[in-house]
């Protein structure tokens, strides 16, 4: 009974949303973070609307990178702990097709929600309306490329017992430019000037990080569980 | 290690990118209106550029341009534009740092290459006790070399090279900035080659190369934005400044020298951790190009690559003790990369009969 490794990555696909779903805690827990970490600006720098509107874009953004963070761990730790990492690694379908299967889960999961949210926040921290279409569209567009990227790092330090805070400062200079690119789009949104530079950009890394970035996560995941 | 390439993988990537491109088509507006009228853009040479897409990066540059400075250090600086619009053929990279490299990859190749039998070379742990032996007789050269170049090209630079024009004797520190910043460069290129001959061949000696590339690499690039800074605060009047590419990407490859030295020291296993640094490594490449292009490509407040072997763009009394400290940093770099290349030797082959040897007989 062989089958293709579009079955699979199906397949893959939906155990790992079956399983968020079940522990809903993985899919709440990154977006509660996401939350927090946004409403701690108002808080600590200022709550006057202009300040806001101008922060407004790289709050959201660096949020979203820290969640993303946090909830990278989720990816592969428990496959890892039971086994079933080694089962996929040991399937005869190309890993990185299964990787790209973990990696699509896990943005549905963390990734989604956050573009979805995000607009709600960023009305509260009085974000121009003009922005918004570039706000989402830097969301979706940068969003898959921090899972992809996040993958890599995750996939080098699951074999280790303190990798917590080795993942992140293996990730977060990667992360860097997607940061850049999409709060300037945003920016520019907001000042009302044609902003498809930077998401273009942004666009290129993402398809650069689809293209490579499982192929790399598959080979550090043999490495790791060597 | 076998890396399968699925024919499927690749169209559903190009089926993102077409749909990527469709989605942001609509979100491009012409070129008018957008570019303030007192900038002719073609002089600054985007013509290059086309269509609806070219508008939106075209912007993008603007906005990288305008915003963060002063109009006299970035846009209508007359140089700068006649730096922009030379013709292709002329503006190369600077010869001198494809130079340094190919002279620094033959030192390389010339101390580790067995030219008798390269399978032969491969696996075989009596090729590391080679190495030992061969990098003992080397370092005192290299050392030797480097102490040299560095006295002339330092009496050269600070006494003999005329003054600049506008930075007067400021612009001396360019002795120390450059050559940091080049070999800071060619030495993750270099390790990115070694990491990819470990992780694809298991060669170990390119592992334990890439392993001790590493430190050094992370030492140079905290010099060159040591010195840079001061510089900048010397003549632009700012030691740091947030919005410049050049420096940020500096400080990324800090960054990134930094975390697979944290990779590096976090995996008890060698082989693991060569290989597991490798790939860091190699994804942390796209960095490179950036750092070296964002001079060129966003014209902001760090000047461009200055072309060292163009007499129009600097003075030779100049660029001649400059190019000796970049050799003589060249040499340092080698000379201490063999050092720790042994020190990782012994390390790693502490159980074995040679090293046992070795240490009785010294």
């Amino acid at each position: 009974m062989k089958k293709s490794a579009a079955t699979a990555f199906s397949a893959l696909v939906r155990r790992d949303l079956l399983l968020a779903y079940r522990y809903r805690a993985e899919i709440v827990n990154p977006l509660l973070y996401f939350v927090i970490i946004v409403s701690l600006y108002p808080l600590s720098v200022s709550s006057e609307p202009k300040v806001l509107a101008t922060i407004a874009s790289g709050v959201i953004w660096v949020a979203a990178l820290l969640s993303a963070l946090l909830s990278l761990d989720s990816m592969f730790r428990s496959d890892y702990e039971d086994g079933t990492l080694e089962q996929i690694l040991m399937s005869p379908h190309p890993t990185a097709v299964l990787v790209l299967a973990k990696v699509t889960a896990h943005w549905i999961t963390t990734g989604l929600p956050l573009v979805v949210i995000a607009p709600l926040l960023a009305l509260s921290l009085h974000l121009d309306a003009a922005a918004f279409p570039a706000l989402l569209l830097s969301l979706l567009i940068g969003t898959p490329a921090l899972s992809l990227l996040g993958a890599i790092g995750i996939a080098l330090t699951v074999g280790l017992r303190r990798g917590g805070l080795l993942l992140a400062i293996l990730i977060l200079p990667l992360y860097v430019p997607i940061l850049v690119l999409s709060s300037t789009a945003i920016q520019l949104a907001a000042e009302k000037v044609p902003y498809s530079g930077p998401l273009l950009m942004l666009g290129a890394l993402s398809v650069l990080a689809l293209t490579l970035a499982p192929l790399a996560t598959a080979a550090a995941l043999r490495i790791s569980l060597r | 290690m076998k890396i399968r390439i699925n024919f499927n993988y690749f169209l559903l990537s190009l089926g993102c990118l077409l749909l990527l491109s469709l989605l942001l088509a609509p979100h491009t507006q012409p070129l008018q209106g957008a570019i303030p009228p007192e900038t002719n853009a073609k002089a600054i040479g985007y013509q290059t550029e086309f269509g609806p897409i070219g508008t939106g990066i075209t912007v993008f540059k603007r906005r990288v341009l305008n915003s963060r400075f002063s109009s006299d250090t970035t846009l209508l600086n007359k140089e700068k534009v006649e730096q922009m619009i030379q013709p292709k053929g002329t503006r190369r990279f600077d010869r001198n740092f494809w130079l340094a490299e190919l002279l620094f990859i033959v030192l390389i190749a010339y101390g580790f290459g067995r030219y008798d039998s390269i399978t032969g070379f491969i696996k075989k742990t009596g090729s590391l006790k080679y190495t030992y032996h061969l990098s003992a007789r080397f370092i005192p050269w290299l050392t030797a070399i480097a102490v040299l170049l560095l006295l002339i090209g330092l009496v050269d630079g600070l006494v003999f090279a005329p003054i600049d024009a506008k930075q007067k004797d400021a612009y001396r520190i360019i002795f120390i900035h450059v050559p940091a910043s080049s070999i800071s460069l060619q030495l993750y290129v270099f390790m990115a080659l070694m990491a990819a001959i470990g992780l694809i061949w298991h060669i170990k000696i390119a592992e334990i190369l890439a392993a001790a590339a590493a430190p050094l690499g992370a030492a140079l690039t905290a010099i060159s934005l040591i010195t840079g800074s001061i510089w900048g605060g010397g003549t632009w009047n700012t030691f740091w400044e947030w919005g410049d590419p050049r420096m940020m990407s500096v400080l990324i490859l800090l960054f990134i020298y930094l975390s697979i030295m944290g990779l590096n020291s976090a995996i008890e296993d060698r082989r693991t951790a060569a290989s597991a640094t490798a790939i860091l490594t190699l994804s942390a490449l796209v960095i490179i190009p950036f750092v070296i292009l964002s001079v060129n490509y966003f014209n902001t407040l760090h000047q461009a690559q200055t072309q060292i072997f163009n007499k129009n763009s600097m003075d030779p009394r100049m660029a001649r003790p400059l190019v000796i400290m970049i050799f003589a940093f060249m040499f340092y770099t080698a000379a201490t990369l063999l050092m720790r290349v042994r020190a990782e030797i012994i390390h790693s082959e502490r159980n074995t009969q040679w090293v046992s040897e070795e240490a009785a007989g010294s």
